[in-house]
């Protein structure tokens, strides 16, 4: 029964994604929601809680206000929440668990509401605890970049991207101003849900400045310039997207900005086709295109990657052009009709499908988190090679966190795959 | 409501003076911050204390991630399932039923059978009117050796009536009245704690008089937990297993007694006499000798305690306290206590006071009425370690700073610690398992060590202070062999 979790977790859902990408922007989060929803982010799916904490609030919703709709409570309690912060918040961003999704909870029009009485900006991020983070940090940053990009007229755009460029340049919290011939990229779908190790930001800065680029926007790690460079973004000359979580903003800046997008994780790799894309900005290139127009013919069992699916579409790409081995890539996370990862091979969803798949290949080399383990039939007839990550295994391997973006880190996985 | 106004910094929502506090809804209900301290138990940890008992619960993502992770991080992830229906399936009233096929499925999939199963349905099922006795009886229809415990993971509901926790500790004791067995006089049970008792002078007491006293902690396997049924007298100091204590032993016909955690020398010779009378009564004694003899008892514990507190404020001095709820269950009253004895106690975190501590409230309103009370979940609470380290001075909290002896701040509590940075913090929740005079002296103890040793504070974010965690195996112990990090 696909409904049925034997001993697998869940993936992090969808409210722990929209608190995850709205962490960073300055703004006011809150969670409608009785009380498990914030819990639950704030200890398994975020790592900066302790030290750098955000304005991520829950409503706290009893079963009497959520029976009889009071949403006038509601809207009280944020604004007078806002009152106490020590200043004023960006936007006020609305999510909830399902409960309010239940009831039919307006939020558009509470959205509308707290914006007029509060006069900061405010929308809701659709949500309901039924779906997972990928989901919910993508509808976060779609709506972030309609809110504070997509309603500017083109002219007034031009002149407060130039005008935030020049501040941030000043102040020296933004990007670096335009000065080179380098391809300007938008980061996509950036958060430590997918890529928790310290130092991942810096790598990847390091790294597409070796190859010829500059990171105009960062959604959403790291981006000291916030909210203030936001509407850069429409400048950039493609987007980059790391995780599924960054293909919905990316089609949206797209659709309207017309800035093509390549989806994949650049490795520390002299061939790598996402770097190689992303110079010559092919739009939408599917990654391991290549790669699988001939069948493998190699003998040894196939490498099967486990992973969020964009990482482990960049990770098989690498696999099959440097050894030649058969790669699968599965996308352990929700199907969604609208968002095709290029080089995924199939979509397994929960844990019996995710345990009968993996039964069929029981001598494969297996690339994933280490919450898999439980689901083998015999872990150790396989070579497995953990890749912990955050949305799934949570905060217990911290310490085993990959930065992909690192020197190195090519050299490592194929070391890693035939060793022993 | 209480009056806000008057607070140290004015305006804020999480901090009143005691003057101004009230038992009950203590501070006005509004956003909530929850702070990254976690190492009080929650309903997954509690359940585990029953050997060979299997948890399943029905909810969708976000809420059922909280709670499996919570018992893998506790390298108990073969002891807990789950069911996550989907939008359509909950939209479309198929609730009922696939959270019994869910559950049926789960338990046919284990690889062994487990004795007993607490089951947790949420929220939701309540909100769309789900049959829940249709619910439970299906299952348990399916699998009758099972014994089913009927729980509920349903926050919606603990702001206006029984909290999950309280409606799962009844539910645990009440398998209990099923096979109890004859009333054995030799016997009593501690039940509805999370932690082993220890420390306190009811179990002094109960030794004294030749009882055995079996606690769930004992347990190998789940025939041992059901013969804790047969005990006399079951006892709880848990303000969270009194309903639970109650209702389960009048089903079975049982003595129960309510030892919440005293803190007032009156108070807890009243409890003692309490549990001596019963004891008495029990076996046929007089309670004339045994009381002598308690009182005598009684004289000494007082004594040995007022020497704690001198040799306590010698090592203390006038250090600022701040005690949390987390620690110290009945917060009021142990900060009563201490400052009756002249310790500086300048703040108690609390989110609400409990009816249980009116009279220390009182107490404190009418000698100590500047006393600070703070919630920790009120939405101000997010901005509250700024706060205090602007006004108290270079306690802060990062890692390994052991903070300047100028602003050294002892926390009772993980909570005190997290939101004064100190690193001099007594680590501990629910007392530590102690109560009574020697209650008070453990805990005396803690602080004073607490108060030599600084800790690394960021320890307070770990789950279930005392529970195994996966972080001792050395990132998960179980997997070995042809498995490589990459990292």
């Amino acid at each position: 029964m696909r409904e049925t979790y034997r001993v697998l977790p869940v993936w992090a859902g969808d409210v722990s994604g929209i608190a995850g990408a709205l962490y960073e922007f300055g703004g006011m989060t809150v969670i409608h929601d009785p009380s498990g929803c914030s819990s639950t982010y704030n200890t398994h799916d975020e790592l900066r809680w302790y030290r750098e904490p955000s304005n991520i609030f829950i409503s706290g919703l009893n079963m009497k206000d959520a029976v009889l709709g009071n949403d006038e409570r509601f809207i009280r309690d944020i604004l007078d929440a806002r009152e106490g912060l020590p200043s004023r918040p960006q936007f006020i961003a609305l999510c909830n668990s399902p409960v309010p999704w239940l009831n039919g909870t307006d939020f558009e029009a509470i959205a509308g509401i707290l914006e007029r009485k509060s006069g900061i900006p405010s929308f809701y991020v659709p949500s309901n605890g039924c779906h997972d983070y990928a989901r919910g940090a993508g509808l976060a940053w779609q709506k972030l970049l309609q809110k504070f990009v997509g309603n500017r007229k083109t002219a007034a755009l031009e002149d407060e991207n130039r005008e935030s460029t020049e501040q941030a340049a000043e102040k020296g919290g933004g990007r670096e101003a335009e000065s080179d011939d380098a391809v300007s990229v938008n980061v996509l779908g950036m958060m430590p849900l997918d890529f928790a190790a310290e130092g991942s930001v810096l790598s990847l800065e390091g790294l597409l400045q070796r190859n010829g680029f500059r990171i105009r926007t960062c959604l959403a790690l790291g981006d000291a310039a916030g909210l203030r460079c936001l509407p850069d973004c429409t400048r950039a000359d493609v987007s980059l997207v790391l995780s599924k979580a960054g293909l919905l903003p990316a089609m949206y800046l797209r659709d309207r900005y017309h800035i093509p997008f390549v989806t994949g994780v650049p490795l520390d790799d002299e061939d790598d086709p996402v770097l190689k894309r992303l110079g010559g900005m092919r739009p939408e290139s599917a990654l391991g295109e290549t790669e699988r127009t001939e069948v493998s013919r190699d003998p040894r069992p196939p490498v099967i990657f486990l992973t969020e699916p964009v990482l482990g579409a960049s990770l098989a790409s690498l696999v099959r052009r440097r050894t030649g081995r058969k790669t699968i890539v599965i996308d352990p996370l929700e199907a969604d009709p609208l968002i095709r990862i290029p080089g995924v091979d199939a979509g397994l969803f929960g844990e019996e499908e995710t345990e009968t798949f993996l039964a069929q290949f029981p001598d494969a080399d297996l690339v994933c988190d280490p919450m898999y383990d439980t689901i083998l039939p015999d872990p150790e007839r396989t070579r497995r090679i953990f890749l912990p990550t955050l949305a799934l295994s949570g905060r217990i391997y911290r310490e085993h966190f990959v930065n992909y973006f690192e020197r190195g880190i090519s050299d490592r996985l194929l070391g890693a795959l035939t060793s022993g | 409501m209480p009056d806000t106004r008057n607070t140290p910094e004015g305006g804020q929502n999480n901090i009143i003076r005691i003057r101004d506090a009230k038992a009950g809804r203590t501070f006005p209900w509004g956003l909530e911050y929850n702070c990254p301290v976690h190492e009080h138990w929650n309903i997954v940890h509690t359940g585990m204390l029953i050997p060979e008992c299997h948890q399943i619960y029905i909810c969708t993502d976000n809420c059922l991630r909280g709670v499996i992770m919570t018992a893998v991080e506790m390298d108990a992830a073969a002891r807990i399932s789950s069911v996550m229906p989907d939008e359509a399936e909950i939209f479309n009233g198929r609730l009922e039923e696939i959270t019994i096929r869910g559950v049926s499925d789960v338990i046919r999939k284990l690889p062994k059978r487990p004795r007993a199963v607490q089951l947790f349905p949420v929220c939701m099922h309540h909100f769309i009117g789900c049959d829940m006795r249709y619910i439970f009886d299906q299952v348990e229809r399916e699998f009758p050796e099972i014994d089913f415990m009927e729980c509920f993971m349903d926050p919606i509901r603990q702001k206006l009536t029984t909290t999950p926790e309280q409606r799962q500790r009844y539910q645990m004791m009440k398998v209990l009245a099923g096979e109890k067995g004859p009333e054995d006089p030799s016997k009593v049970s501690i039940l509805g704690e999370n932690l082993r008792v220890r420390d306190s002078d009811f179990m002094e007491i109960l030794q004294r008089e030749g009882i055995r006293v079996m606690q769930v902690q004992d347990c190998r396997n789940y025939d041992e937990y059901l013969a804790m049924g047969q005990a006399f007298l079951w006892i709880t100091k848990s303000p969270l297993s009194k309903y639970g204590l109650e209702k389960a032993a009048a089903l079975a016909g049982r003595r129960s007694l309510y030892l919440p955690a005293a803190v007032t020398y009156e108070e807890i010779d009243g409890q003692l006499r309490d549990l001596l009378h019963l004891i008495c009564e029990a076996s046929g004694r007089s309670p004339a000798e045994a009381a002598e003899k308690l009182d005598t008892w009684i004289q000494e514990q007082r004594a040995l305690t007022e020497n704690a507190f001198r040799k306590a404020r010698e090592i203390l001095g006038d250090t600022p306290i701040v005690a949390d709820y987390i620690c110290e269950p009945r917060p009021v009253g142990f900060a009563r206590i201490l400052l009756e004895h002249h310790l500086n106690v300048v703040r108690i975190l609390a989110d609400q006071i409990s009816p249980e501590e009116s009279e220390d409230l009182e107490a404190l309103r009418n000698s100590y009425p500047d006393l600070e009370l703070m919630s920790s979940s009120a939405s101000d609470s997010l901005y509250e370690r700024e706060r205090f380290a602007a006004r108290y001075g270079g306690c802060r909290s990062e890692a390994g700073n052991s903070g300047g002896a100028e602003s050294k701040i002892l926390a009772v509590g993980p909570k005190a610690s997290f939101f004064t940075g100190s690193p001099y913090f007594v680590n501990a929740i629910e007392a530590d398992g102690a109560t009574g005079y020697m209650g008070i002296r453990h805990m005396l103890h803690l602080m004073c060590e607490a108060f030599r040793e600084p800790k690394n504070p960021e320890i307070v974010t770990g789950k279930g202070l005392g529970l195994p965690g996966v972080w001792e195996a050395d990132g998960g112990g179980h997997m070995i062999g042809r498995a490589v990090f990459l990292a």
